[in-house]
């Protein structure tokens, strides 16, 4: 995605020198119709290492992290949630084509719930026109849980590691780049979906049944965040979520102890689909394939015990 | 005087859509981006002190609930700072 120098500005909250120093230092940029674009994937990523603390990108992933300040009881006790899910076609105008909609496990989800085989298969949903709103009624209820197989332990300590080494950065991603983990590894670059399915691949390499699972991260700005669910040595399925785990041991707000709760544990934010890092939440087609838009955002209440 | 309108008046990007949007409406729904929400928390956790925390966020859904959460910290903040003098003021009699 392509933005222009005042919508550069906009993400990296500096002064027009500074985004001229970086332009002088090599942030990429081409002239289209007249106007200088960036790209907004390099903008982010100059902007979550600047520690100018000032950036859009580097208040996001505080926003973002901001359950992890909490107690570890905020963190699983269940919560029902008024979700609103809005696509549209990426194309100005829009309004034909047709949606094909995954939809997401909408009910409580217990331990042995974790496979994608047991997931939720209701058939995907059908929807005609250039936008659809949808609104429903999640409730996530999480479970702190430990790694028992010092294997898996060890595999996951591993990839935490070596994204604090620099061994691995972590780095947002274009879509087109997400589930290409090998082109990622090549560039020493993670986010959420390559830093999944590495350590899954890995752990299926070690001999353990494991496999990716994509969902959003609920809250009133909705983050879509893919984890790694291994089969733990006690039957249980275990969530991993290397890149939380990393983004804890960077912030000094984060509660000591959420680092280790990412590695088994299931949080209460989540909402999951029965689908893996690589699969499309939702499918628009106009002319043709078409990308879109999609924006999910929730409030929630305590769920009753 | 709204803390919350004034401060996202700052921040959007299309500031004329703040007008049309209802003390009491979705903001999300309204139009008001992630971008800006995110600016806005950060803006009045900097300049007013608030400490804004996860379940407090995911119960703001609309302008009004912003500035109830604002309004009750800053009161608070108020309330906290003029006992502190009067013990402050105790001790030295």
């Amino acid at each position: 995605m392509r933005i222009d120098r005042n919508e550069a500005l906009e993400v990296l909250r500096c002064g027009d020198e500074v985004l001229e120093l970086l332009v002088q230092d090599g942030l990429a940029n081409r002239t289209s119709d007249g106007l200088e674009r960036f790209d907004y994937h390099d903008l982010a990523n100059v902007a979550l290492y600047s520690g100018s603390g000032k950036s859009l990108p580097e208040a996001a992933e505080r926003f973002l992290l901001r359950f992890a300040e909490g107690s570890p009881s905020q963190w699983t006790a269940g919560k029902r949630w008024d979700v609103t899910w809005s696509l549209r076609c990426d194309r100005p105008h829009c309004d034909h084509g047709s949606w094909l909609i995954s939809l997401p496990v909408l009910g409580p989800r217990s331990a042995r719930d974790a496979t994608l085989a047991d997931a939720d298969h209701r058939e995907p949903m059908r929807h005609e026109g250039g936008a659809v709103e949808l609104r429903f009624m999640a409730e996530v209820v999480g479970s702190q849980r430990s790694v028992v197989a010092a294997g898996i332990r060890d595999l996951f300590t591993q990839l935490v590691a070596e994204l604090h080494t620099g061994r691995f950065r972590y780095q947002w991603m274009p879509q087109e780049m997400r589930a290409d983990v090998d082109a990622a590894i090549a560039h020493g670059t993670l986010d959420c979906s390559a830093a999944s399915l590495l350590l899954a691949r890995r752990c299926e390499s070690s001999g353990y049944t494991a496999h990716t699972r994509i969902g959003v991260v609920l809250g009133l700005v909705g983050v879509e965040h893919v984890v790694t669910e291994v089969l733990d040595s006690d039957g249980a399925w275990k969530t991993l979520d290397p890149v939380f785990a990393f983004l804890a041991g960077r912030s000094d707000r984060v509660t000591p102890g959420f680092a280790e709760f990412c590695a088994g544990s299931v949080g209460n934010r989540m909402l999951t689909w029965g689908l893996p890092a690589t699969a499309p939440l939702a499918i628009h087609t106009c002319t043709s394939p078409a990308p879109h838009l999609s924006e999910i955002t929730a409030s929630a209440t305590r769920r009753a015990a | 005087m709204s803390i919350v309108r004034d401060r996202l008046n700052e921040i959007m990007t299309a500031p004329s859509l703040l007008a049309r949007i209802g003390d009491e409406e979705d903001i999300v729904r309204a139009g008001v981006n992630s971008g800006d929400l995110i600016r806005l928390v950060a803006i009045l956790e900097e300049r007013y002190g608030l400490r804004i925390d996860a379940d407090d966020l995911d119960g703001l859904k609309t302008l009004a609930d912003f500035e109830r959460l604002a309004r009750r910290q800053i009161d608070l903040q108020e309330v906290n700072t003029r006992h502190g003098a009067e013990e402050r003021q105790a001790e030295n009699v």
